[in-house]
């Protein structure tokens, strides 16, 4: 019996996977669950492990190759068995499909074959010869003929729905894209290639607010206090109380909370909270699943949970996607106002900036200090117009300058 | 030029005597094509004879009276026999008209034309022609039972050497019949027997129709019907249905089975991407298969859904009334397979 280590996917974006180091030597026994390599995806290592007992027979790949997901790494077996096809190729940096399927066990050839078929995209020869006139992704499209068939009419109606530029340069783009981040470590590679997509697939547009934050400093202050008291193991920052009053206007307009992609926007009740969170080497955004339904205390926790993860590159992949609404804070840099980038496809990102100290007149008519917060709000145009943002940042404004309803 | 309204049957009996009159090469033969002119029994008191017969279904009535016995002939139930002579004769100079009571008793008739009749002109260096045209009859729905009611033509059509027209009404049918009599190949001229009382438009002139061209009967963009004979009835009633859900069908009348005019039909299968062929043929190895095989292979990057054929099914001819109407294509078969192709046009779920 032999068994194949795969190049596993951690997440939904991950194409392809690079070694980053090999535990074990050809002809090393492994037990099953044991870690045989490690592997680094757009973001995160995680070790692969033995799925049986034996000994590691073949190794198909040296550290820094790239290897496509579902491609074999490795094979297990008994002492002295026989690799097939495998062998002859196990400095090679990528195994056909083919290949997998032959160095397989029964059971995940069964598991592969399915897949294909599930996978199978039904679409008329005249369908077919549009879509790739007009560089369409088959994928994308829904099929409305019999038996589900893409037709002319599908086709039509895909092209129909392409923003008007986009279907303009969509031969450019789609060529380009494919060289976006070559040559850059993995992360490198995803940033750059999220970053091009989001601004190629949406309208931008950010507006920038000023909110006073003296009562919310105040409330920061008062309940940092019954926390310490009751040792809760968090830090009640800022970012956390605007997390927390973000979540409460997203609630107020779904439209903000949502994300569009291939024509199809889709609103979300729940609120998954992107922390945009920078790295030694790069960006990630773990995410805060269900932040609608914690209390400040709560978010305050999971922000450090996820954030620390993050940060040691021991994220789960789940917690790295899903997210319906980012929260960027440049605060701690000195930034007062910027244009952060969409994390595509949602439809808005809210950047935080550095406290500032601004002189105000009160309603008695005599000057004071005020704590000032600069935000900027990115919204996709397509979806969401200059009125619907702005009433976004005034409901989250009135939260930050009332801050007491962050506890009701 | 003056329109009459009359039948198929008229039509193609017009067509004969305006060919005999026109040129004396063109004879009759056939069993009992002249049918009992002149024959003593049929003589009167006072010296009058009545009419000739003229066929088992009367078509060729009147022409013995016209044309003399030289002409007209009868034959004994012998198709071999005369249909040999037929071809001798178009070989040697006539223009004969020879007449299969039936397509279904093709089996008698068969060496002549398949390997005489097909193969002389090839043969003989392009030396022989052979301007035989054969007269024969196909279809159910007479109550005729199996051995009398096939739809046998794509038989012919396979045959290197033979034209075959179909002809779907009576204007059809006397343009088509003159145009087969100047042809200097053999052609089967197939008659649906269904379609002998159907009454159309015709002019008294002589004229001819091109054998090898389709006709569009009815224009349109989103589907192509080919139909052949008495099935371009129902092509038109199916394009008359799906109009009503604002779907445009194109109806190509074939009118030639072989050579089958490929240029008319994939230049409308390139325009409307969805193609349904009617053919009352068994739907094995007849012209519909062909069409199909042609479209999807010269047509393949236009074609938005599969090529639908909608034929006999593979039994004989049933006799019993019900079941011969089961037999037949009809427009409920047609918008059966057609559903698959139209769904992503339709608004409305078809009944």
């Amino acid at each position: 019996m032999q068994g194949t280590i795969v190049m596993p996917k951690l997440g939904m974006t991950m194409k392809e996977g690079t070694i980053v180091e090999w535990y074990k030597e050809i002809g090393d026994p492994v037990a099953k669950g044991e870690a045989v390599l490690m592997i680094s995806s757009d973001k995160l290592n995680q070790d692969i492990e033995a799925p049986i007992d034996g000994m590691l027979l073949a190794r198909n790949g040296e550290v820094d190759d790239e290897l496509e997901v579902g491609a074999v790494i490795g094979v297990v077996g008994a002492k002295g068995s026989v690799v097939p096809e495998i062998e002859k190729n196990a400095s090679a940096p990528t195994v056909t499909a083919a290949e997998i399927s032959k160095t397989t066990d029964q059971q995940s050839t069964v598991e592969k074959s399915s897949e294909s078929k599930s996978a199978r995209i039904f679409i008329t020869p005249l369908a077919r010869r549009m879509a790739a006139e007009n560089e369409l992704d088959i994928q994308s499209i829904k099929g409305t003929g019999g038996n589900g068939r893409i037709t002319k009419q599908d086709v039509l109606r895909a092209i129909a729905e392409l923003p008007k530029e986009e279907a303009a340069v969509a031969a450019d783009t789609v060529k380009t894209r494919t060289k976006v981040g070559e040559g850059l470590t993995p992360m490198r590679k995803a940033i750059a290639q999220n970053m091009r997509n989001s601004l190629e697939q949406s309208a931008q547009l950010t507006l920038h607010r000023k909110v006073t934050a003296d009562s919310l400093l105040d409330f920061q202050k008062l309940l940092a206090k019954e926390i310490e008291s009751n040792a809760i193991d968090a830090r009640l920052t800022l970012t956390v109380f605007l997390a927390k009053a973000t979540v409460l206007a997203l609630q107020s307009l779904k439209k903000m909370n949502a994300t569009y992609a291939e024509g199809r926007l889709t609103e979300f009740d729940e609120v998954h909270l992107g922390i945009a969170t920078s790295l030694e080497n790069g960006l990630v955004v773990p995410v805060i699943q269900n932040a609608h339904q914690m209390t400040i205390s709560q978010l305050a926790k999971e922000m450090k949970t996820v954030s620390e993860a993050a940060r040691n590159g021991t994220a789960d992949p789940g917690l790295l996607t899903g997210s319906t609404f980012t929260i960027t804070n440049l605060g701690a840099t000195g930034i007062e106002y910027f244009t952060p980038i969409l994390n595509a496809p949602e439809t808005g990102i809210l950047g935080v900036g550095a406290l500032q100290d601004e002189l105000t007149l009160t309603e008695d008519g005599s000057v004071k200090v005020s704590k000032k917060i600069p935000l900027s709000l990115t919204f996709d145009h397509q979806i969401l117009d200059g009125a619907d943002a702005a009433q976004f940042l005034g409901s989250l404004s009135s939260i930050i300058e009332s801050p007491f309803r962050l506890v009701l | 030029m003056t329109n009459r309204n009359i039948t198929f049957m008229t039509a193609i009996n017009e067509a004969m005597a305006q060919a005999m009159r026109k040129d004396e090469n063109v004879i009759l033969i056939g069993t009992d094509v002249a049918g009992g002119a002149e024959v003593d029994h049929l003589v009167h008191d006072d010296g009058r004879y009545d009419d000739a017969f003229g066929g088992v279904f009367g078509l060729s009535k009147g022409l013995v009276t016209e044309f003399g016995r030289e002409r007209v002939i009868d034959t004994p139930i012998a198709e071999h026999g005369y249909f040999s002579a037929a071809v001798g004769a178009a070989a040697t100079g006539l223009r004969p008209i020879a007449e299969l009571m039936f397509n279904d008793f093709v089996g008698f008739a068969l060496d002549p034309i398949l390997n005489q009749g097909a193969k002389m002109r090839y043969m003989f260096g392009g030396k022989a022609k052979i301007p035989l045209t054969v007269r024969t009859v196909h279809g159910a729905g007479a109550g005729a039972a199996a051995q009398h009611s096939q739809t046998l033509y794509g038989m012919f059509g396979a045959i290197p050497g033979v034209k075959v027209v179909v002809p779907s009404n009576p204007y059809d049918a006397k343009g088509l019949m003159l145009a087969a009599i100047e042809e200097d190949n053999l052609v089967v001229f197939s008659e649906d027997k269904m379609l002998y009382g159907m009454k159309g438009d015709v002019p008294e002139d002589y004229y001819t129709i091109e054998i090898g061209k389709a006709n569009v009967v009815r224009s349109g963009e989103e589907l192509t019907i080919v139909a052949i004979g008495k099935m371009v009835q129902v092509a038109e009633e199916v394009a008359n249905i799906l109009a009503k859900d604002d779907i445009s069908t194109e109806v190509i009348d074939l009118r030639t089975v072989a050579p089958w005019d490929q240029e008319t039909v994939l230049e409308s299968v390139k325009k409307t991407g969805r193609l349904i062929v009617i053919d009352e043929s068994n739907p094995h190895n007849n012209t519909a298969t062909d069409i199909a095989s042609v479209v999807a292979d010269q047509a393949f990057d236009y074609l938005d859904g599969p090529i639908k054929t909608v034929c006999a099914p593979n039994t004989p001819v049933p006799f019993a009334t019900n079941l011969e109407q089961a037999y037949i294509p009809n427009a409920a078969k047609v918008l059966k397979v057609a559903e698959e192709l139209i769904v992503d046009l339709k608004k409305e779920p078809m009944i």
